[in-house]
């Protein structure tokens, strides 16, 4: 890989890093308010499910960050985000325009929110960055 | 290493979803000894005297200690303790007289009405539990007075 790839790609794990302990600590804090957004917002799941997935998620999102962060593990992480990311948007994009009592989940809680084009973009930005990357790894440039 | 990485990982997820649920357990385990919206209303309605603590443990979950200092300080007859987020918009107009209300927040109530200058509870403010006794002191020996 050229140098410079090098230095982007560890420029573009350490944002992503930053953007996802900020997001995981934020949850994992507020762990009950992150499962009421997923179980009364969302509505994805039912509640005794969300109370046990949403601890998980929010604790992937700090794993995300080890591995963003370890070189031997910094192409699981950039796939990692990719899942994430393409989970998130998922739940987003059908909600364009819902305000929500405690915030969208996405990178902060409590507030009550709207969700707008510019979460959308941002999730979208952070999904094409991490595909990028993970591609790079996988065909091996 | 790539084996010992992801075992690590592994235990790591672990400790941190048992530690989130954890937390989410003891926020619904707080929830349910708080009162209910029609309960505060049918006290406030028959003329309750004493204090309100108005809490909000979803969007500040540290504030759930707090009831353990207050309940050391006031008989727990005399204070209503309830979760501001499982009110709806209509249940906010008990509270008669009061256009901005601050959460958490302890409120002295005299005859089933909030006193405005409630005191807006900082859990981050370190002299926070010296201005809730004093606070606790001054409403009660006010109520005395009248």
């Amino acid at each position: 890989m050229n140098n410079w790839l090098v230095v982007l790609q560890w420029m573009a794990a350490i944002v992503l890093a930053i953007i996802f302990y900020k997001s995981s600590t934020q949850k994992l804090k507020n762990a009950y308010g992150f499962y009421r957004i997923v179980s009364e917002e969302y509505k994805l799941i039912s509640k005794p499910k969300a109370a046990v997935l949403s601890p998980l998620l929010a604790a992937i999102e700090f794993i995300v960050v080890i591995w963003l962060l370890t070189p031997w593990m910094q192409v699981f992480g950039f796939i990692m985000v990719v899942c994430l990311q393409v989970l998130f948007l998922a739940v987003l994009i059908p909600r364009k325009g819902d305000v929500l009592k405690y915030g969208c989940g996405c990178f902060g809680l409590n507030t009550p929110k709207e969700i707008t084009s510019r979460d959308i973009v941002r999730n979208s930005a952070i999904l094409c960055v991490a595909s990028i990357f993970s591609c790079i790894n996988l065909l091996g440039y | 290493m790539l084996i010992l990485s992801l075992f690590m990982s592994l235990l790591i997820l672990l400790a941190l979803s048992i530690y989130a649920r954890k937390e989410i357990y003891l926020q619904e385990r707080v929830l349910a000894q708080m009162l209910p919206a029609v309960e505060v209303r049918n006290k406030l309605y028959a003329g309750f005297n004493g204090f309100a603590l108005c809490l909000d443990v979803t969007r500040y979950p540290n504030t759930r200690r707090i009831i353990d200092f207050i309940s050391q300080h006031i008989e727990r007859e005399k204070v209503l303790i309830y979760d501001i987020s499982t009110f709806n918009t209509s249940d906010i107009a008990m509270f008669e007289g009061i256009t901005n209300y601050y959460y958490p927040s302890l409120a002295s109530v005299k005859n089933g009405k909030l006193n405005p200058h409630m005191i807006v509870l900082n859990t981050f403010d370190s002299d926070c539990k010296n201005r809730i006794t004093k606070f606790i002191k001054q409403s009660e020996r006010n109520n005395e007075h009248e």
